[in-house]
């Protein structure tokens, strides 16, 4: 314990250092993100990596490998393939030309000029402030996790103790990334990474005996997932399931199509200085991710065969029914000491990153996109009301992250990407490439996508209406779905992810009533299309 | 097996579109 204390304190010295140093240079370049145009490429390349590095994907989807097995590989597939490719190739672009005619700083406020609509630019903003911390809070209880099975704290204290951390970062200024500590934070964890699938492959035989003992652990599969469908780790899930349309809807369908329309990654896009930083970031961007997702799902998987040998259980049995604490819980029990807590060290910074700039969204999205322009009230305390959004943004972290339950790190980052794509991508999408993508198809398509997606969540899908209870207190039952005949439409949309029925109707919608409507006036189109 | 192979092409293919659009400044 003495060790991995002072390891921490070394390692956050070397944080605070790199922080110090790299404000410095940004203060005397006078702007920062101007400043890193001036490092080295490899330096640049390390940096950018970070964006990548997620925690809820690592601790969250990582430990739901460990649950139902390579299934979880369509996500890695969709993660590299939608998220980074055609993410930058057909929507990257475009919206960065797009972003520097309109002058649109934030993801809703290119849509708001886009469609001339402050109403657009305010809903959007107003959403993005509302659920983003839901998304946060997986963040968030991924630490909280590794914090509690690797250091033996309290699970509630762990989630005080790092909100309390990030709210330090934030009144020091930290909102803005750091070109050093990112780039030490993503070398570190694509070392780590790396090493933990050279390790867990190794120590299993090779590839494919690896593959075949976690295919032989196929009778081991706890009850309680065999009866939800489980055939095995890499056997797959039965077709129509409860757990096949959990993964494939709402894992690999809402989250690998939904990062298309992520307000912080959209950012990123229109902050790129050419073409030519998007190209590069196609280059690391399906470096790292193939190498955190995919080697967080693969090991995830195969920690079952290493958790067997071990202790004669699989991981979803040591980990007591909690998937959010599989990984932790293989990191802390099965790999070196030293390990653990460069591993702990690596996922605090990482969350520190993605925390920081999802604050920031949170809170412009309060200040800038629903007071200033969707309430209209231009240059009265805009700055005051952001710093509100920011500190609320945490708070509501902190308390979404204490109400949640067990299990939850991948389905929350699911909720909220999935709402992003039946709100904002078929607008975003038609806005890019569709002149005559009309204000009114706009409006309509996105508030059709979310009433679709809201209905379904408190009234349909299982999961969520059962826990809210309102569909109970009205109609007596937990889903209206309930008691549908097994096999029946009723049956499987008790388990379908809302967005996965709300993202076609919100591309009807904006499709039909943009026909029936007058298309924005050319002088407008004409500034939208400048430079594409 | 098909996910875990195309993950690694999907991989490639940014590898190869990166490097082939490297100094692409549009």
């Amino acid at each position: 314990m003495l060790a991995k204390i002072v390891l921490a304190i070394l390692y956050i010295g070397l944080l605070l250092w790199l922080g110090y140093k790299g404000w410095r240079e940004d203060r005397q370049a006078g702007d920062y993100l101007l400043a890193g145009r001036q490092a080295s490429p490899f330096l640049l390349a390390l940096s950018y990596g970070a964006s990548f590095i997620s925690t809820a994907a690592i601790i969250g989807f990582g430990g739901a490998a460990g649950a139902y097995g390579f299934s979880l590989l369509w996500l890695t597939f969709l993660n590299i393939f939608v998220g980074i490719f055609i993410a930058v190739t057909v929507f990257g672009k475009r919206t960065r030309r797009m972003g520097v005619a309109l002058d649109a700083h934030t993801f809703p406020e290119l849509l708001g000029r886009r469609y001339q609509s402050r109403f657009v630019q305010g809903f959007a903003g107003l959403l993005i402030f509302l659920f983003l911390p839901i998304y946060s809070s997986a963040v968030l209880i991924g630490v909280a996790r590794f914090l509690e099975v690797n250091l033996g704290l309290n699970y509630t204290w762990a989630l005080f103790f790092f909100i309390a951390l990030m709210a330090a970062y934030v009144l020091a200024g930290g909102l803005k990334s750091a070109l050093y500590t990112d780039a030490l934070q993503s070398g570190l964890v694509f070392l780590m990474m790396a090493g933990l699938l050279v390790f867990t492959y190794a120590k299993l035989g090779g590839v494919g005996a690896a593959h075949q003992a976690l295919g032989d652990l196929a009778p081991q599969v706890p009850a309680a997932l065999k009866s939800q469908g489980m055939l095995g780790w890499t056997q797959g899930l039965e077709t129509g399931s409860p757990l096949w349309l959990l993964v494939y809807t709402s894992f690999v369908y809402a989250v690998g199509i939904g990062v298309l329309a992520q307000p912080q990654l959209v950012v990123r896009h229109m902050s790129a200085g050419s073409d030519r930083e998007l190209n590069r970031s196609v280059l690391w961007g399906g470096i790292f991710t193939l190498c955190i997702t995919g080697v967080a799902f693969v090991v995830g998987a195969l920690s079952n065969v290493l958790f067997f040998q071990e202790t004669g259980q699989v991981a979803y049995t040591v980990a007591e029914g909690n998937i959010d604490r599989i990984i932790p819980l293989f990191v802390s029990n099965l790999l070196p000491g030293w390990y653990g807590v460069l591993f702990l060290l690596a996922m605090l910074a990482a969350a520190v990153s993605t925390l920081g700039s999802h604050f920031h969204v949170g809170g412009a999205s309060l200040g800038r996109d629903f007071y200033e322009r969707g309430l209209g009230s231009a240059g009265q305390g805009e700055v005051a009301i952001t710093r509100l959004g920011v500190a609320i943004t945490i708070l509501v972290t902190l308390l979404w992250g204490l109400v949640l339950p067990p299990s939850v790190i991948a389905r929350a980052t699911a909720f909220f990407f999935g709402l992003c794509a039946a709100v904002f991508l078929p607008v975003y999408f038609l806005g890019l490439y569709w002149k005559g993508m009309s204000k009114a198809g706009a409006l309509v398509s996105m508030l059709g996508g979310a009433g679709v997606s809201f209905f379904l969540t408190v009234f349909v899908h299982i999961k969520e209406s059962s826990a809210l209870g309102l569909c109970r207190s009205m109609f007596g039952v937990d889903s209206l779905a309930a008691g549908a005949a097994p096999g029946s439409l009723g049956a499987l949309l008790q388990y379908t992810d809302p967005n996965l029925i709300a993202l076609p109707a919100a591309l009807v919608l904006a499709l039909a009533v943009s026909l029936a409507t007058p298309r924005p006036e050319d002088d407008h189109i004409e500034l939208c299309w400048r430079h594409l | 097996g098909w996910a875990y192979v195309l993950s690694i092409l999907a991989a490639l293919l940014c590898v190869v579109y990166g490097l082939i659009k490297f100094n692409d400044a549009g």
